[in-house]
């Protein structure tokens, strides 16, 4: 049986997975009587055209189904499992930002040293496509097979390949603003038994780096009365991520902690990012409880570290000088 | 905040937050951070990337390289591979070609239908039994190299229930019986023994 684990079903459960055999050459299909975690051995003798195997998992309303893992397996065919890493630790799928590095390690084993053997025995092919999620979507309803083959390669050694990303490839004019997928996939060479056929593949979802805009205090204003209503508004925050407004004395230094202004704090607690939150800010007099020069940034918290997303130094000037002299007459 | 902080921490599962503070907001102290990435930082890391690839440094790909494998399997839905069976708030799929028979009056169960919970077949089966029947099939009848008896198959047709065609209680599609032709090339191929 090869090695499909839905290892979803334990955080997922509105989730159903299914286990398909289809059987080459002809692809007569058979749904393998499986729990809905754990492993068993495919009672199904494997053709001399070999078999794939895929684990789908299907919602309902609307009825939909995801196809998360494929493996083919054959006589003589070499085995190979992608892992990808990277500075997130949500399990579900992997998921990065399109700032942060990740990396993609490709084991192949089984590979025949014969000089003999058929070329299909002797390496893989490594596909690498690239997809981006039109508009703000978070893939549901893409069609994959629109993926942009973005690079190949052939590995002819059995051992385990780390292949470092620096930034995402996925298309796009805003390098900060991409969202979508990178695929990697190992296939079999094409032999007299059966057509190039994917052994492995994985994915990576990459979700856009947020921005922030304060709106309500210019940067170098002088506030000489009450404190104004500011409305901060931050784009693409990343999911299962913290941010915050904080204010603290003097002009802007990277690094500063400062005062979270109360109501001004988002957590956002779901696994696709959020398009568009507000933050108001109101009443905010006792924060600034002198005059002089005030910061106030926009910070996010992710698993990839402290982001700063904006920042606004003002100056509150609100003292009453009274320019006068006091005389008398005698 | 603290509440926040230890949310944060649970739902990510890493300490990172709790790295990144070194002391507690306000306190006027330092913590780990950097400007947000901007365009023309990522633009200068994307072509620095693109110019030590590490696929495309390993070489031209073995075989062929003008066609896409992957474009063979990405357009696959297992629904519309599947037949869909609903039944009193239930749905499951089975594969094509494995409902070897539906009576008329049942024919109303097949399709999908809004609100329903899905289930697997092992899930569907039992709470159905009184309507649905398995036909247990070998492997070489599920591969179309040996037929399903007339007599099963005349059978089946007189009765009231669905018959789906199962191996080893799964749901298996049943291909139509090969030709004397196609079974004699499988067995010069190696497939199935020969006669």
């Amino acid at each position: 049986m090869s090695s499909l684990t839905p290892e979803q079903a334990q955080a997922q459960d509105d989730y159903t997975f299914f286990v398909r055999q289809l059987q080459m050459p002809d692809e007569a299909e058979w749904d393998v009587d499986v729990e809905q975690t754990g492993t068993q051995q495919s009672p199904l003798a494997i053709n001399p055209n070999g078999a794939r195997f895929e684990l789908w998992t299907l919602k309902a309303d609307p009825l939909t189904s995801y196809l998360l893992d494929t493996t083919y397996v054959n006589s003589y065919i070499p085995v190979a499992e992608i892992n990808i890493r990277t500075e997130d630790p949500y399990d579900v799928i992997p998921r990065t930002r399109a700032d942060r590095p990740f990396d993609v390690d490709v084991t192949v084993t089984g590979l025949s040293a014969d000089p003999d053997a058929p070329d299909a025995a002797k390496s893989v092919k490594l596909l690498h496509h690239v997809q981006a999620y039109p508009g703000n979507s978070v893939g549901d309803d893409i069609d994959r097979s629109d993926a942009t083959l973005y690079s190949q390669g052939s590995l002819a050694d059995n051992d385990t390949h780390t292949l470092n990303y620096t930034v995402t490839a996925i298309p796009g004019a805003d390098r900060s603003k991409v969202r979508g997928e990178e695929r990697f996939s190992v296939f079999s060479l094409e032999d007299f038994q059966a057509p190039e056929s994917q052994l492995d593949s994985e994915f990576v979802q990459i979700w856009p780096v947020p921005d922030a805009t304060v709106a309500g205090l210019a940067a170098g204003e002088v506030i000489t009365e009450t404190l104004p209503n500011v409305t901060v508004t931050i784009n693409d925050l990343y999911p299962d991520s913290y941010t915050y407004v904080q204010i603290y004395s003097g002009p802007q230094v990277l690094g500063t902690e400062g005062t979270i202004i109360p109501g001004a704090s988002y957590l956002l607690d779901r696994s696709t990012p959020r398009n568009r939150k507000r933050l108001r800010i109101r009443n905010w007099e006792n924060l600034v409880p002198e005059d002089g020069e005030w910061t106030i940034e926009v910070i996010t918290i992710t698993p990839f570290g402290a982001d700063r997303l904006s920042h606004v130094s003002f100056t509150a000037d609100r003292t009453i000088e009274v320019r006068g002299s006091v005389t008398s007459l005698e | 905040m603290k509440t926040h902080l230890l949310t944060f921490a649970a739902i990510t599962g890493t300490m990172m937050l709790a790295s990144s503070l070194q002391s507690a907001p306000g306190s006027g102290g330092t913590m780990a951070m950097r400007d947000v990435a901007t365009h023309n930082e990522l633009s200068a890391s994307l072509r620095m990337a693109q110019q030590s690839d590490p696929i495309r440094l390993l070489g031209p790909p073995a075989g062929k390289s003008d066609e896409d494998p992957s474009l063979r399997n990405s357009s696959r839905d297992l629904i519309k591979e599947s037949t869909v069976v609903c039944f009193n708030g239930s749905l499951t799929l089975v594969p094509k070609r494995a409902v070897l028979f539906i009576p008329e009056h049942l024919k109303d169960r097949i399709g999908v239908k809004p609100k329903q919970e899905v289930k697997t077949w092992r899930n569907f089966l039992p709470a159905n039994r009184g309507w649905i029947r398995t036909l247990e099939v070998s492997r070489d009848q599920a591969m179309g190299y040996a037929p399903i008896s007339k007599a099963t198959l005349d059978a089946m047709q007189q009765g009231n229930s669905m018959i789906v065609a199962t191996f080893k209680a799964g749901p298996i599609s049943v291909l139509p019986m090969k030709t004397e032709e196609e079974l004699e090339k499988l067995a010069e191929d190696g497939v199935i023994k020969a006669n």
